[in-house]
């Protein structure tokens, strides 16, 4: 037991004073060099290519302007994805909620509620890190060389503004005043690139653009210039998807799980995590996208996204977050 | 700890399975035809119209 004690000591001392070997973690798991172990970050983009092109895969509309409205218009897809862009050939959920919650005669939205506590208890935000087409949007503007800070005084209490979002915006407005969907009116970007869609290919819808659209213009300007500097400035600070998964993170069936015997609290999981979480600390963080980076960075693999923890079974002490006192 | 991550799991499961019944009702209620109804036309708020 001492043994492995010292050995563990030794170990996290080599690797927290190797400023070379935490600083190579950290390089790899942003290029996506480092060891690969499962899905690489290449892989990721990958996947969330694929993702995106099928929930956009209506290709002609891009060209007409003609929206989809066949009967795969009847499920909602799980990430960020306006069901009035011409590609799209599924229901935005936050679009469908706020158009239950706001109708002129109230309906509890049973089959809404029911799909997104589905995709939570199942993935929780998974779905961001591999399935939202505006989360790869937004990973794909941060690759972009330019200034970067990533880090900054007041990204602690902006992370609330999104819960904020969800309450005001998409519940208790669309609830008090009908037929305002406040969060797709004054807010969601993907709504705006469906409009700038619009805009381009529907040439007798172009009057009517107003003071309304040049505001949708301006939030997603800064979204998007804001996506340069920060890491996914959407989903850290006003999604209400986000938020809304980030609640199931502690428990869903697919999770994070640290092996607490193999972690030698040497950092590079939290160096190299651009949503600013330490895994070792808070592995199932409500702001956890499950990008896998951390666990690409691990040199002592202690950390992995799955149904089971990988060892388990080698009798081990794992866990899932139950150090996680806020779980975020 | 091995208890902890097997009630978790089956949380989850409850969990999934509360949101399966949900979907089941809304479809009984014909929520998913709301859904397409409102996803079938350009939503003028979503695009910036109004
Ligand atoms: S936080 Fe929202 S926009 Fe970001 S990936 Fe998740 S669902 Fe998509
Ligand atoms: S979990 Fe994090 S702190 Fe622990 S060994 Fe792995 S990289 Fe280091
Ligand atoms: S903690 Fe979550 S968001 Fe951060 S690197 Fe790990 S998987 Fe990605």
């Amino acid at each position: 037991m001492d043994k492995e004690v010292s050995e563990k000591k030794a170990k996290q001392e080599k690797l927290s004073n190797d400023g070379r070997s935490a600083s190579s973690a950290d390089r790899s798991a942003h290029n996506g060099s480092g060891p690969r172990r499962g899905c690489g970050s290449a892989g990721r983009h990958g996947i969330q290519a694929v993702a995106t092109l099928i929930q956009n895969a209506n290709f002609k509309g891009f060209f007409t302007g003609k929206i989809y409205t066949g009967a795969a218009k009847k499920v909602c897809v799980p990430g960020l994805n306006c069901y009035s862009c011409p590609g799209a050939i599924g229901a935005c959920p936050v679009g469908s909620l706020q158009n239950f919650l706001s109708g002129m005669t109230f309906r509890f939205p049973y089959y809404v509620l029911g799909l997104l506590i589905f995709f939570g208890a199942l993935l929780g935000r998974i779905v961001c890190g591999f399935l939202c087409p505006f989360g790869f949007l937004q990973d794909l503007l941060y690759m972009i060389p330019f200034y970067k800070k990533n880090q900054f005084k007041f990204d602690k209490y902006l992370r609330y503004l999104k819960y904020i979002v969800l309450l005001v915006l998409v519940i208790l407005l669309p609830l008090s005043l009908p037929l305002t969907p406040a969060f797709c009116k004054y807010v969601c970007p993907s709504g705006t690139i469906a409009g700038i869609i619009t805009w381009f290919t529907t040439e007798f819808i172009r009057p009517q653009f107003g003071w309304l659209f040049s505001w949708k213009l301006i939030v997603l300007g800064i979204i998007v210039v804001s996506g340069l500097i920060v890491y996914r400035p959407f989903c850290k600070y006003l999604c209400p998807l986000g938020a809304f998964y980030g609640f199931f993170n502690r428990f869903a069936l697919v999770r994070m799980h640290l092996d607490e015997s193999a972690c030698v609290h040497c950092g590079a999981c939290a160096r190299s995590c651009k949503m600013n979480i330490d895994p070792s600390k808070k592995p199932n963080s409500m702001e956890c996208i499950r990008c896998g980076d951390c666990v690409r960075a691990c040199p002592e693999k202690a950390l992995h996204i799955g149904i089971r923890d990988h060892r388990a079974n080698a009798g081990s002490t794992a866990t899932s977050g139950a150090k996680d006192p806020a779980g975020s | 700890m091995k208890k902890l991550l097997i009630n978790k799991n089956l949380l989850a499961v409850i969990v999934m399975l509360i949101g399966i019944g949900l979907i089941v009702i809304g479809l009984l209620s014909g929520d998913a035809v709301s859904v397409l109804n409102k996803a079938r036309r350009i939503c003028m708020e979503c695009i910036g119209i109004g």
